[in-house]
């Protein structure tokens, strides 16, 4: 996992709104068979990058690549080798769970043996299997969240990026999620991992990235980061990097 | 205890009064300091729409006052001054009548005729004056010989006048104003209905507000009642569908002014309260017990109601020439009270109202309230997890579905889109059917073609939104999908589209078919008119899901679209709708051209702005293309076609008329071409540099080459058509021109303007989406199909002559000099044969 090829890149990336500027001159690179953790407190940037990545917003400087091509201007073909999980998920009204994903499926190609083995196996794992039958529009938090992952995941995707992958997931999914997301990256997926559970991140990504006000705070592995900044876990690092929420002497 | 009571009763009101004020400024988009900055972006939601609702509210209002001022005086002084008279005096004849028809039995009819008409002239009373129930000495004669006295001697015949306020016409000012009161009476009543249609805005649903709400010190049974009033208290639609008719009242109840007011505040609140009660019992009871399907078909009744009422409104509004058929309605049910001052007629019929409004108010809202009460013990926020009906595969297996299949699906299962495609049109149909059955029978070619293409039309203008609608809660997953967004959104507009043109097929095909009237002569405008559907739909498509901005993509709510654009497309919709209904070929086929090519640039355009649907705060980066030119040609030809249509108001379309609209629509167009110039603040796409520049005497040598080719063209395709194989030319310039007009049009006004408008305007614009080639061809078609039809052919040379030269010599004068030279050269060749 040493030096692994990157296969998203961000080059000194800015998006501002107005005056306000939620991703100022952030670089970051994924590699294969990568997990990254995406660190930051609320507001930080981390889902307007998330959204530049999938070429849903544009960036208002700098350099986004997916496999070297660029998310916005060459978003349907960075798409092919991409699976998305937003942090809430919602879905068209009118359609049942299984519709969705053989609407996705085949819209990507796939067989529908591919996609009923994609759901044997992905969302038996996941506990979905017994309410694909229903209007995706009536699952709960969670159940949304087990059904975009597995259409984020029909098709084998390179790099996976997801946004606070599991909240609203139980103790039990969240389980079998995390070894799914280990399945994918031993089969050399890299995965861009945005979360503010930073017990979950030290557990998870082989590196982190920490964001604070749009802006990249710290990089590097879990040790790294904890050596640089001469603390115990990857709680400390954060606090101490983001400046935010400072310990008063209890 | 009673301390503690008492203490609480000052908190209840606050919270009441808080309550009722947080609504208030939700609905009003007040609340924007109450969500974070960051939010900003997306936040003014509401303010548009309460100030749509506002001015509308207020138009009505005014409307209102202004006709019902007009009305009432009419009426009262037409029935109040002259109905005591009038029945006095219908008694008197009636009794005349009674004495004299003992006589009867035995005399002739002409001597009957004269006793009546003795009588008639003995009253001294004209009926004309009046307006009463016409009585010929000729009706009675007949009347009399075939049933008898008794047969016609109905006091109803004699009292039972004719003075209602349909008699009340008025002047230009009125008649818009009643057309306006129409269309705002139509929107509130369908309005009315909308709480109930729309999914997720109601008392329980899981927004952030509500849940807000809910985390409140207070206690449920306050909260609901909280709640429950300002829902009621803040319903400004049952307030602006009421207040007309308050109005009138008011105006019209004389002393009883202080009742009528009273009555009318009692019925608006009554009304809010069971509206109120309804949507509870929607959204809380069903929403937390009844299957989903249930709920979603609920909304779906409820969304066609409103579009039912906003129709029958139109209808019965239209049928009654009045825009407040309730006078009418009211007058005619209480015939008896027609000699009474109108306010107590009035004041009857609010009565039962007010009566049936206690009735559904006690109904609805106690039940709403119960509901709601049994549902808070059990989890007011319980939600909309319910969906065990349909929970589990079952024995559905993977089959192998489609794009199709999944456009398909949410086209049956969106049923108010459906509805609103399917049904609307029949609905509107029928509605005229039924009011004016005599228009089936008498129906033309012409009005089935008008019919057919609104509809479907219309059925194109409502699936247009309905799609970013239904995609905005699932748009991220169009993202990440490996296909463009535009090219994904334009296959289902096609479908829709496809819809839309069969159902205008299965119109036309029933309505000949009801009609009985077919004719082979009229299968070209059939063909127009199905033609028209399909073109025509991708333009308002396209202009309707212009700009559309999908907000936050967790919070699924609906994305942002102008209503402008909506009346918009439904101007252009129009434009070819009443060149079909006057049946004029040539210009049909020239628009149809036209906005074919419009529908596929504004398409060009949606594939680029439709990356942007995400975009919170920015648009996409200004840019030249097809649409801009083509939209500068159209309103060329619309202001051209007003400033005729005023001028020939006041006579014929002169030759002076003709010039007059030709140089006005070509300033506008001018003017409209450089406001998009100053609006885009980018300069038009640049020449391609291809090194095929030209200028001095090679240039001179060219335009004198092209115009003497053009020349012989024109001259020569003047012979063709003078041999008459194609049925004649043109009408052309009548003998109302003077020559010094035509050559003003033809060498002066024509060449700088078109010339500016087609080649440095429009020919330009399109480089930014097409080759050079196509924008020299496209334009030459273009500035080709807005001339009269049969001038076709050295029409398109010159435009393809003109739009060489502008690229050769990078300037639209040489594309003047040649434009003059030739129209000198046909008007001479014309003046001179």
């Amino acid at each position: 996992m040493n030096d692994p090829v990157p296969i998203l890149s961000l080059k000194n990336v800015s998006r501002h709104f107005g005056s306000f500027r939620a991703v100022d001159g952030l670089s970051l690179e994924v590699g294969a068979g990568e997990i990254v953790g995406l660190l930051g407190p609320n507001g930080a940037g981390k889902t307007t990058t998330v959204k530049m990545l999938m070429g849903m917003i544009r960036q208002t400087s700098g350099d986004l690549s997916l496999f070297g091509m660029d998310c916005f201007s060459e978003r349907s073909e960075v798409q092919k080798r991409v699976g998305f999980l937003p942090d809430e998920p919602n879905f068209q009204s009118h359609l049942r769970g299984i519709e969705l994903l053989e609407f996705v499926g085949k819209v990507r190609g796939l067989s529908p043996e591919a996609i009923t083995s994609h759901i044997d196996d992905v969302g038996d794992k996941l506990g979905l299997v017994d309410d694909l039958g229903e209007f995706a529009s009536n699952y709960s938090k969670g159940m949304r969240k087990k059904l975009a992952f597995l259409m984020a995941t029909v098709h084998k995707p390179d790099l996976l990026i997801m946004d606070e992958p599991t909240n609203g997931l139980d103790p039990v999914a969240t389980r079998s999620f995390l070894e799914l997301v280990h399945r994918c990256v031993s089969g050399g997926s890299g995965v861009l991992y945005s979360t503010h559970l930073l017990d979950q991140a030290e557990k998870v990504c082989h590196r982190c990235v920490v964001m604070n006000r749009g802006q990249l705070v710290a990089e590097g592995t879990v040790e790294e980061l904890k050596k640089a900044s001469g603390v115990d876990s990857l709680e400390e690092v954060f606090f101490a990097v983001t400046g935010v929420g400072e310990r008063s002497d209890v | 205890m009673s301390e503690r009571d008492g203490r609480k009763k000052g908190e209840v009101v606050i919270a009441l009064i808080g309550l009722v004020w947080f609504r208030f400024r939700h609905m009003t988009g007040w609340l924007g300091k109450v969500y974070p900055s960051h939010r900003e972006p997306t936040r003014p939601r509401h303010t548009k729409g309460s100030a749509f609702f506002l001015l509308m509210g207020s138009l009505f209002l005014i409307q209102g006052f202004f006709l019902t001022h007009q009305m009432i005086k009419a009426y009262a002084e037409r029935s109040l001054s002259l109905r005591e008279n009038a029945v006095a005096l219908n008694d008197f004849r009636y009794s005349s009548l009674l004495s004299k028809s003992a006589n009867w039995p035995g005399m002739t009819d002409e001597e009957i005729r004269n006793d009546v008409e003795a009588l008639i002239r003995f009253s001294e009373f004209d009926r004309e004056d009046i307006g009463l129930a016409p009585l010929t000495a000729g009706e009675v004669v007949r009347q009399y010989r075939e049933a008898g006295l008794s047969g016609f001697v109905n006091y109803e015949a004699f009292s039972k006048g004719k003075v209602t306020l349909r008699d009340f016409e008025g002047g230009n000012r009125v008649r818009l104003s009643r057309l306006l009161g129409m269309i705002f009476l139509g929107l509130l009543v369908a309005l009315l209905f909308m709480p109930m249609a729309i999914r997720q805005k109601n008392l329980a649903a899981t927004s952030d507000h509500q849940e807000w709400l809910f985390s409140l010190p207070i206690k449920e049974s306050e909260l609901l009642a909280g709640t429950f009033l300002s829902s009621v208290i803040v319903r400004p639609l049952a307030y602006l569908i009421l207040w007309p008719l308050l109005t009138n009242l008011l105006i019209a109840s004389g002393e009883f002014v202080l009742v009528a007011a009273i009555m009318g505040i009692v019925l608006t609140l009554l009304i809010s309260v069971a509206i109120t009660g309804l949507e509870i019992f929607l959204d809380t009871w069903m929403r937390a017990r009844a299957p989903a399907i249930l709920l979603k078909n609920a909304q779906m009744i409820f969304s066609m109601l409103g579009l039912l009422a906003f129709y029958a409104v139109l209808a019965a509004c239209f049928a009654g020439s009045s825009s407040f058929p309730w006078v009418n309605w009211l007058a005619q049910r209480f015939p008896g009270r027609l000699g009474g001052p109108v306010g107590e007629v009035m004041l009857s019929g609010m009565a039962g109202l007010t009566g049936v409004g206690v009735v559904a108010a006690l109904f609805f809202g106690l039940g709403g309230c119960t509901l709601a009460g049994r549902f808070m013990k059990t989890g007011w926020l319980s939600g909309n997890s319910q969906h065990s009906a349909n929970r589990g595969l079952g024995d559905k297996s993977l089959r192998g579905g489609s794009l199709l299949k999944f456009e398909g699906l949410l086209l049956l299962r969106d049923r108010t889109l459906a509805m609103q495609v399917i049904l609307v049109p029949i609905m509107i149909v029928g509605y005229q059917v039924l009011i004016n059955p005599a228009m089936v029978q008498s129906i033309t070619a012409a009005g089935i073609c008008a019919l057919a293409y609104s509809c479907g039309t219309y059925a194109s203008l409502m699936t247009a939104p309905q799609l970013l609608v239904s995609e905005a809660r699932g748009v991220w997953m169009i993202y990440n999908l490996p296909v463009a967004v535009a090219a994904y959104f334009r296959r289902r507009e096609t479908l829709w589209r496809s819809v839309s043109t069969g159902l205008a097929v299965i119109l036309v095909v029933v309505m000949i078919l009801v009609s009985g009237d077919f004719q082979v002569t009229e299968i070209w405008r059939y063909l127009m008119t199905l033609l028209g559907v399909w073109v025509m739909g991708r333009v308002v498509s396209g202009i309707v899901l212009g700009k559309p901005q999908m907000p936050d993509v967790a919070s699924g709510e609906m994305p942002r679209l102008a209503p402008g654009r909506m009346y918009g497309a439904m101007f252009f919709a129009g434009i070819f709708g009443a060149l079909l209904w006057q049946g004029m070929f040539w210009p049909l086929v020239s628009s149809l051209v036209v906005f074919w090519f419009l529908g596929v640039a504004i398409w060009q355009r949606r594939e680029i702005s439709f990356n942007y649907l995400m975009e919170p705060v920015e648009e996409e980066p200004p840019s030249w293309g097809v649409d801009d030119g083509l939209w500068s040609v159209v309103v060329f030809l619309v202001a051209q076609v007003i400033v005729t249509v005023i001028g020939s108001l006041s006579g014929g379309v002169s030759g002076g008329l003709i010039l007059v609209s030709f140089v006005v629509g070509g300033l506008v167009a001018f003017g409209f071409a450089r406001l998009r110039q100053r609006q885009k603040a980018i300069p038009l796409p640049d020449f391609p540099d291809d090194g095929d520049q030209v200028g001095g005497s090679r240039l001179a040598l060219e335009i004198l080459l092209a115009a003497s080719l053009c020349l012989a063209a024109g001259i020569g395709w003047t012979l063709v058509l003078e041999t008459g194989i194609f049925g004649g030319a043109d009408g052309g310039p009548g003998s109302e021109w003077s020559p010094m007009g035509l050559i003003l049009l033809a060498v002066v006004a024509a060449p700088i303007l078109e010339e500016l408008l087609f080649r440095g305007f429009m020919c330009r614009t399109m480089l930014g989406f097409w080759s050079k080639r196509n924008a020299i061809l496209g334009s030459a078609l273009i500035f080709a199909i807005v001339h009269p039809g049969t001038s076709f052919p050295p029409v398109f040379l010159l435009g393809i002559g003109t739009a060489v030269l502008y690229f050769r010599s990078r300037s639209v004068v040489p594309g003047m000099i040649l434009h003059a030279l030739y129209n000198l050269g046909i008007v001479g060749w014309a003046l001179w044969s």
